[in-house]
């Protein structure tokens, strides 16, 4: 077959006993984005007296909570080959549901329930399209996209329904402290906790990487690939919802314009953590510093004074230069033979 | 004509000249020291077995190969060709061995792809369509094509395609055209409808290097024919005076079995038999049964239905008519869950395409077939998926440094032998494998040989399509020889020589 491959081979056992502990830790993405966000705190801290703050701290960790949840379903997609840009428009799609019903009369639990259900389906319809009829991931979701913004727009009549007098149990959910910490932050970790440990061991997750290596070969290998991508763009939908559910409980205001790019936040975000847009690949932890990275350059914009309008911008930057680092890193390996 | 003088003149007056050309990869020699002398004008066949050198040598020619010594003489002039660009410019042009057009583009847009400007196609900035047409007709009335330039190409037969791509490739004025297995993927008929092509375009002065395995191909289009065998040119002949018993002869060499391990005799139990196996025109009416502890080979040139046979046996593709016996019950697999659930396994031929995760490591390879196995419940058992992998990376003897180390990294002989071990944790009955041992080293290829016989020791089943004959011969108890989708004869493995398997694969 191709000798090059061969030879890559060669050459990479001969540098990986070269390498110390060091140089290999900073081979692992995480490792390295974990360093670079504690330099940011570091210098953050001397630049401010503010950042090292409770309050800041914590209304930055609110902050990330949303797009953090979303990240977690998004990383999925990315592993699966594919993406999913409804996940924003759902999120608001599903707050307000809730909000609408919950005005119209609807116990607010029950209201919540349903825009879970309401979320779910937005995803099985994607994982349907996709998944079954074969459609393409991004003109499927960019659809979803479009659909469930303006559905949002139409219930609202386009101005945010505010929800006065709302039980305290919901409002806990997603503005509650225990001990000192935020609902919505724990909502998140637990998130988190759960999904890493079925990503990285159970049956269904595995056959997601497999899907999103190659999906030919897992079709050989007996691999139900449509099964497989409903069931991703499910989660997908489910994860968007729970976010705008939690959203809605935070703010007590169900606004259309919730989660406004989140899907691109997320996707940066992932890339960032070291997902990777051709499949096969990422972490939840990846995800989750990646999200942690962008919400820190949002909050030292913030203490710093420069105008907000700068963190698209910075955002873009540093999604570039992650993506630049690993394709040279991958490139040199390349060019070696 | 005129005298003699002037006959031995061009006789010396080769176009182009090949000196003692050699190539390496690693410890495998390719090429050595082979020499190919071309007339001006002339259909110069290159014969030669899989793997005997051919694209090795006219990657060489074209720029695409450095070489590791040699020469390479245009017009008696030595040039270096060290780019595809420069072999261009020198006139130098290959046809490649897969159809290289573009489907949703005109016949006209096909030729001129990026040759507007130098054709004077271009007003204003703007492509003028009309022009191009025109200029595409004046090329087709000069080759006698009989081809629409207006015509989107995804819409013309396989054989007008491979037309618009030589078409390109004249448009560009050619010293020398390469063919590289041009009818691969043509059928009889359209085969014709090319080679008629070709006598033409030879009519207005281009000279050709004509790639094929295909005998008769050769013999009916070239006009001097070099057979290579083991990266040497043993012979070059006349056409005319080329007999096919010969030809075989010098293609094959001497037979070597040795080097294929032994196997012991099939039990003469029926593990599956295939009855007037049907798919539209592309299988016709195949019968065969295999037995436990049998290796079948399947032998036929490409586009003889070999690769469409196993995948409907594996369920991949319907049959239009016939049925499937496994161990006397008829089946008719639906879904590859299915086919493996009965025992099947299926090794593909394209390994990086349609068989290896490349991105994931050599345990998530491995278990890929059968995460139950590995699994309690929904979730993996970490330690049973690593004994579970490292059982059978030390049973195949794959080298690899970690469980972890991505597949990617692996040589082509161990990424092959993963994918025999992920099949293994299969526990399959029928072993369904195209091309196995294809681009591998020797000693990889003995590696799998002996995984493949102690798969048939255990009582399992193997067919195995391979285009290496020697490899059909010395593994396999007996082989069936396809040609257009029929099975042209059997062949058992004593009574199996190249030159038989060649005859009934080429008729």
């Amino acid at each position: 077959m191709n000798p090059s491959l061969e030879k890559q081979a060669v050459q990479s056992g001969g540098t990986t006993k070269q390498k110390g502990i060091l140089s290999r830790a900073f081979a692992i993405r995480e490792f390295s984005l974990l360093i670079i966000i504690i330099g940011c705190a570091i210098l953050l801290s001397f630049l401010t007296p503010h950042f090292l703050t409770v309050p800041n701290l914590t209304t930055t960790a609110i902050g990330l909570a949303a797009d953090g949840i979303i990240a977690v379903g998004m990383t999925v997609a990315l592993v699966l080959g594919g993406f999913d840009l409804s996940v924003g428009s759902v999120m608001a799609l599903s707050g307000v549901i809730a909000g609408s019903l919950y005005l119209g009369g609807v116990n607010i639990w029950i209201a919540a329930g349903i825009a879970l259900v309401v979320g779910m389906i937005c995803g099985l319809i994607n994982g349907y399209f996709i998944g079954r009829v074969g459609l393409n991931p991004f003109i499927t979701t960019l659809g979803m996209m479009s659909i469930a913004r303006g559905a949002s727009y139409v219930l609202t009549k386009g101005s945010p329904l505010s929800l006065a007098g709302i039980s305290k149990g919901f409002k806990f959910i997603g503005g509650g402290q225990i001990f000192g910490f935020p609902m919505m932050v724990l909502i998140y970790l637990l998130i988190v906790v759960i999904m890493d440990f079925v990503l990285r061991r159970s049956v269904v997750m595995r056959q997601v990487f497999y899907v999103g290596s190659n999906e030919k070969a897992a079709a050989l290998s007996g691999i139900n690939v449509s099964k497989v991508k409903t069931g991703v763009f499910f989660l997908t939908g489910t994860l968007a919802a729970i976010s705008g559910i939690l959203t809605l409980s935070r703010f007590t205001v169900a606004t259309p314009n919730a989660g406004m790019s989140a899907e691109m936040r997320a996707i940066a975000a992932c890339v960032i953590g070291g997902a990777s847009l051709s499949g096969g690949e990422g972490t939840i932890l990846g995800s989750v510093l990646g999200v942690i990275l962008l919400a820190l350059v949002n909050n030292a914009l913030i203490l710093l004074n420069v105008s907000v309008y700068w963190q698209d911008l910075i955002t873009g930057m540093i999604l570039i230069s992650a993506v630049l680092v690993d394709f040279l890193s991958h490139r040199s390996r390349f060019l070696r033979d | 004509m005129s005298g003699g003088a002037v006959t031995m003149m061009e006789e010396r007056n080769y176009v182009l000249e090949m000196r003692d050309i050699s190539k390496s990869y690693y410890k495998n020699v390719v090429l050595d020291r082979i020499n190919l002398r071309v007339k001006p004008g002339e259909i110069h066949g290159l014969l030669g077995k899989n793997g005997a050198g051919k694209t090795t040598l006219v990657n060489i020619l074209y720029g695409a190969v450095p070489k590791d010594s040699g020469e390479i003489l245009l017009n008696g002039r030595p040039v270096e060709v060290n780019t595809v660009g420069k072999a261009r410019r020198l006139g130098i042009i290959k046809i490649h061995q897969e159809l290289n057009v573009f489907p949703k583009l005109t016949v006209a847009e096909n030729i001129f792809v990026n040759a507007y400007h130098e054709r004077n196609l271009v007003r204003r900035g703007l492509i003028d369509r009309e022009a191009a047409v025109e200029e595409a007709l004046k090329l087709f009335a000069q080759l006698h094509f009989p081809l629409d330039p207006r015509r989107k190409v995804g819409s013309l037969g396989v054989a007008q395609q491979q037309m618009v791509a030589i078409a390109r490739a004249l448009a560009a004025n050619p010293k020398i055209l390469i063919l590289d297995e041009p009818t691969a993927a043509l059928n009889e008929q359209e085969t014709e409808y090319f080679l008629r092509m070709l006598e033409k375009i030879q009519k207005t002065g281009v000279t050709m290097l004509y790639i094929s395995h295909r005998l008769r191909e050769i013999k009916l289009i070239a006009d001097r024919v070099t057979v290579i065998r083991d990266g040497r040119d043993v012979a070059t002949i006349p056409t005319p005076s080329l007999e096919e018993e010969k030809a075989i002869k010098l293609m094959v060499g001497l037979e070597t079995k040795s080097r294929y391990p032994n196997l012991g005799l099939p039990a003469k139990k029926e593990l599956l038999r295939i009855e007037n196996l049907s798919v539209g025109n592309i299988l016709r009416g195949i019968s065969f049964t295999l037995h436990e502890g049998e290796t079948l080979g399947i032998a036929g040139l490409a586009g003889s239905g070999r690769t469409t046979l196993m995948k409907t046996v594996f369920g991949l593709l319907k049959p239009t008519s016939g049925r499937i016996f496994l161990r006397g019950r008829e089946i008719r697999p639906n879904t590859v869950r299915q086919a493996i659930k009965l025992g099947f396994a299926y090794v593909m031929e394209d390994r990086l395409a349609e068989g290896l995760f490349i991105n994931r490591s050599v345990m998530e390879n491995i278990s890929s077939i059968n995460l139950e196995r590995i699994s309690k419940g929904r979730l993996i058992n970490n330690e049973l998926e690593k004994k579970i992998a490292w059982g059978l990376i030390r049973r195949l003897h794959i080298n690899v440094r970690a469980l972890e180390q991505k597949i990617q990294t692996l040589s082509g002989g161990n990424q092959q032998k993963c994918l025999l071990a992920k099949w293994l944790l299969g526990d399959g009955l029928i072993y369904l494998l195209d091309e196995p041992t294809a681009g591998l080293d020797m000693a990889s290829k003995v590696d799998i040989y002996n995984i493949l016989n102690s798969i048939v020791c255990r009582g399992a089943g193997v067919i195995m399509i391979s285009s290496d004959l020697s490899e059909l011969i010395g593994m396999c108890h007996r082989i069936l020889v396809m040609h257009n989708g029929a099975i042209s004869g059997e062949l058992r493995g004593e009574e199996a020589t190249e030159e038989k398997i060649i005859k009934l694969a080429s008729r």
